[in-house]
């Protein structure tokens, strides 16, 4: 009852008073110390955990796969995969690997600069170069690589 | 009276691939950049723990481990994020600019449903009113 008489009572101008004893942000960046928590590696360790199982959580939904489906494509037992879920277990490159051949993902782990960012784009199929020879789809089709007739009058033009 | 957003303490721009962290303030103040200078000052192991998670809500269209983030039953459209025991309340913009405003924060002394659905009506009248100063 009390607090929603005070709730009630609430007006537009009372949800910034709390502001008022608040110092300015500028004198608290004045008096804080910058932390570069990306040159923390323990911060570092916990973030791409999260993340991970974030990852987990995005593949499990999208592949409309639950906790017991996914701990029976581990071979696993469902307690082990909340362990995982709970960010509770130790991760190794093995359970990234595990867990997103069993999701149908890829997984990559890859170090760069700390001014690069790193993007996920879908694949798009390339089209496909037709060689003007006959049975060049057969050196395509089987991943050969394919030969290109130098000869030929439009040689320059699939080179290019 | 002047509402903004600013920025929050030590979130790098690298992290904010798929959302901008930004914190709401009046006239230069802010209930949560100042809640989180107090928290790295006081308990910095749970200033770390939801660093991670305005870190994972930044690359992220929206994080679904409800350990990190909590949707208000209320209020549908304010979160709540959960580093050990701070918390840190916040909403999108409903615009395509993809902002994450962060609103205010409360340090979990222990269990208390009533604190939190106080803090999460707090979030949604900020961000109406955030909303309505826009327009």
């Amino acid at each position: 009852m009390k607090k929603n008489a005070r709730s009630g009572a609430c007006a537009q101008e009372d949800i910034w008073a709390e502001f008022e004893g608040v110092p300015t942000v500028e004198e608290i960046v004045t008096n804080n110390t910058p932390l570069d928590l990306d040159a923390a590696p323990e911060f570092v360790a916990e973030y791409l955990k999260a993340q991970f199982v974030e990852d987990i959580y995005k593949a499990m939904e999208e592949k409309g796969v639950n906790q017991n489906q996914l701990a029976k494509r581990l071979g696993k037992t469902r307690q082990y995969v909340g362990k995982i879920l709970n960010e509770k277990a130790n991760f190794t490159l093995e359970t990234l690997a595990e867990f997103a051949c069993a999701l149908g993902m890829q997984v990559s782990a890859r170090m760069y600069s700390r001014d690069e960012r790193m993007a996920i784009v879908p694949v798009y199929p390339k089209p496909s170069l037709l060689l003007p020879f006959p049975g060049a789809e057969a050196f395509v089709s089987q991943g050969k690589q394919p030969i290109y007739p130098t000869e030929r009058q439009d040689a320059g033009h699939i080179a290019a | 009276m002047s509402i903004g957003l600013v920025d929050i303490l030590d979130v790098k721009p690298a992290w904010q691939s798929r959302h901008t962290i930004k914190a709401l303030a009046k006239d230069g103040k802010s209930l949560a950049v100042k809640g989180l200078a107090d928290l790295k000052a006081v308990h910095p192991n749970d200033y770390k723990k939801i660093m991670k998670v305005i870190r994972l809500v930044a690359e992220n269209d929206r994080v679904q481990n409800a350990d990190h983030v909590k949707q208000g039953k209320q209020h549908n459209d304010v979160y709540e994020m959960r580093g050990g025991q701070a918390r840190l309340f916040f909403f999108y913009t409903p615009d395509a600019k993809q902002v994450v405003v962060c609103t205010n924060y409360y340090w979990k002394a222990k269990k208390s449903e009533d604190e939190q659905d106080a803090a999460f009506e707090r979030c949604e009248k900020l961000r109406a009113a955030y909303l309505k100063s826009i327009e």
